[in-house]
């Protein structure tokens, strides 16, 4: 009770001592007000960018494996059929395979030709990846099958071959060859020649022959359900390895992998940004110190008074902490605020994903109370040792 | 009440030292009226700052109350000094942030009372040096000897046995010194312990007990209860 009257008078006095110098008390907390703030403002940030990669990973689909193949590895090989054998045997690991191959092409239609990303693949890929079309179909099994001469094209393609108009059943010449477009994939990117949007999917079949290419070196799996992906990703590791006599040559990686260690180099980014907005806070402690220990000299008769007039050695401390506590508490709680309402600026003017770390704001509202404890405590000692008549004759 | 003996306090000034006080031995009984009076750097402030308990002696001993200054811890005499001593100080020594009842409630804050009671108490010392009106003055708003007689407020705010006043009316006009001095009288007539410390013969004749004190050494010490007149060579020797 007594304790908690001198308590609530200490806050008082402390109060009373920093409003009644507000600009020095201001210039105290700024410290503290940007350590705190850098901290959640580069936390968030952090956690934004984190969110953006996570977000564009989890797109790929979650259940993703991607099995590719060095070919001069190894003189035996795994094929489209081995791997089509092994879904059929472990249905309960992996639920479909589509092969894949990339190349480039030119592409031509009347007067206009430019170059083009050109991939090949089968039915499959359109569920694994989850295509999206805006126009026509994607390539069948019986295209595969015919090794038929047909495209899917993006959305580039469609406005410079033909002007943005519906290109279905249209013909366009790919390296020379004449392909009849069945499709037009969704605009992924902003449609300019450098983005996504130009390119061009035919069946692997036809792949293999028009590009003279024999083997399929990258293979896409969709695991049976995303719980088990790294036991399944072991399993095709085993089977490969098993397969080609070796351990070397191939790479089975799954997105839930990429994920992980996205999120390891994130956190690790994120933390290092923490690290360094924390040195702000530590000198912004140091401030703190520099302002209380000024103060306690300028307070010395002050401090006399007060004890001449029974004010304990504890009171004294208590006084002077409390007031330490106080500044860097309300630099910690301004800087909050900043660290929060600098989110949506930054959203708009950087065009950068921002998410709070509510943690990191926990946290570095608790490291500048524990700062201004800190840093508080020399100088509230050398003021509470003080002695009484020395204090008092002080001018 | 209070009992000194053979208190020294030695300053050391690089190679010389300073003999504030040398071997004074004092015995003040509860409810006397002392005047400490000598010429300046006699030692009187040193010695209240032994009285009081601010000050340590560099050698004898000293009790307050029966207990021996010596075996007190830092805590034990804030203590004492808060319930048992009350200060008034020739610069007043107000905290000039506070108010006037701030700054007479402070000794009650140290001593953990709550806000009802000390705002009682501090209201009512504040009548009692007529200052009711100003009690939320800040002291830069205030005249000097109504500064003073707030410091006397916060000295008897948590009613002390022994009231310590070093030159209260040293920095005062001669009219405002009086006044200070009536409510001296009035303390000691409600059976407080008053020691005064002045180099103003006049204002010393007015306590019952004349301490003089020279180069650290009490050389007098006269009863002054029957009005008794000062001797000539006694005034001298003050001068
Ligand atoms: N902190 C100190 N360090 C060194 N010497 C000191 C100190 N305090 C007091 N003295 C010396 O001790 C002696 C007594 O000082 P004190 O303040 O007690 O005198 P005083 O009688 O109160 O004088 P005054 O009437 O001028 O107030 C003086 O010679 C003074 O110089
Ligand atoms: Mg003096």
């Amino acid at each position: 009770m007594k304790f908690m009257t001198k308590l609530i008078q200490s806050v008082k006095m402390a109060m009373k001592s920093i409003l009644g110098n507000k600009g020095r008390s201001g210039l105290t907390m700024l410290g503290i007000v940007i350590g705190v703030g850098s901290v959640i403002l580069l936390t968030g940030i952090g956690g934004g960018t984190s969110k953006a990669i996570t977000d564009q990973l989890s797109a790929m689909g979650t259940r993703l494996i991607t099995v590719s193949m060095n070919r001069r590895a190894s003189t035996r090989t795994v094929d489209f059929d081995d791997l089509r054998e092994y879904v059929q045997d472990n249905q309960e690991l992996v639920s479909r395979v589509t092969p894949y191959i990339t190349g480039n092409a030119q592409a031509k239609s009347g007067n206009t030709n430019f170059y083009t990303s050109l991939d090949a693949t089968d039915p499959e890929y359109e569920i694994i990846k989850n295509v999206k079309l805006t126009q026509g179909r994607f390539i069948s099994q019986n295209d595969c099958d015919n090794r038929s001469y047909v495209a899917i094209i993006g959305t580039y393609i469609q406005n410079e071959l033909f002007g943005g108009m519906n290109p279905i059943g249209e013909v366009i010449k790919l390296n020379g060859k004449q392909f009849k477009i069945i499709g037009v994939y969704d605009e992924v990117g902003d449609s300019s020649e450098a983005s996504q949007d130009n390119k061009v999917t035919i069946p692997y079949t036809t792949a293999m022959r028009f590009l003279k290419n024999k083997t399929i070196s990258t293979y896409y799996m969709e695991a049976a359900s995303e719980e088990t992906i790294e036991s399944t990703v072991m399993a095709l590791k085993t089977y490969m390895t098993r397969k080609l006599g070796s351990d070397y040559g191939f790479n089975v990686s799954s997105v839930s992998e990429m994920l992980d260690t996205m999120n390891e180099v994130t956190g690790a980014m994120t933390s290092m940004l923490a690290g360094i907005a924390a040195i702000s806070l530590v000198v912004g402690g140091i401030g703190v110190m520099n302002i209380m220990t000024v103060s306690v000299s300028e307070r010395t008769r002050e401090i006399g008074v007060r004890k001449a007039i029974g004010a304990r050695t504890t009171d004294i401390l208590l006084q002077f902490l409390i007031e330490s506590m106080i500044l860097s508490a309300m630099g910690g709680i301004i800087g909050v605020i900043i660290g929060l309402g600098l989110g949506p600026v930054v959203e708009k003017v950087a065009g950068m994903e921002y998410v709070v770390q509510s943690n990191m704001v926990v946290l570095s509202f608790c490291f500048s109370l524990a700062i201004g404890i800190f840093f508080g405590i020399a100088p509230a000692k050398k003021a509470a040792g003080l002695h009484p008549i020395d204090a008092l004759r002080s001018e | 009440m209070i009992r000194l003996e053979g208190i020294t306090k030695i300053y050391q000034m690089g190679d010389s030292e300073v003999r504030a006080l040398d071997g004074v031995d004092l015995h003040i009984k509860p409810h006397e009226f002392v005047a400490i009076i000598g010429p300046s750097g006699s030692g009187k402030s040193t010695l209240m700052n032994m009285i009081g308990c601010l000050d340590v002696p560099t050698s004898g001993r000293y009790w307050i109350d029966g207990v021996e200054g010596s075996s007190m811890s830092d805590n034990e005499l804030a203590d004492l000094r808060n319930q048992k001593l009350g200060f008034i100080f020739q610069q007043y020594n107000l905290l000039p942030k506070l108010s006037a009842i701030e700054n007479v409630e402070l000794p009650l804050i140290y001593r953990g009372m709550g806000v009802h009671e000390r705002t009682k108490l501090a209201k009512r010392a504040l009548e009692r040096v007529g200052l009711s009106d100003k009690m939320h003055h800040k002291p830069t708003e205030l005249s000097g000897g109504q500064q003073q007689r707030v410091s006397i407020a916060r000295a008897l705010s948590s009613s002390p046995q022994i009231i310590l006043a070093d030159e209260p009316t040293g920095a005062l006009d001669s009219k405002s010194g009086i006044e200070i001095m009536q409510m001296l009288h009035d303390l000691h007539e409600e059976g407080n312990t008053v020691i005064i410390i002045t180099h103003d013969l006049n204002i010393a004749k007015q306590a019952e007990r004349i301490v003089t004190i020279k180069d650290g050494k009490i050389v007098d010490d006269i009863n002054n209860k029957g009005d008794k007149e000062v001797s000539l060579d006694e005034r001298n020797e003050i001068k």
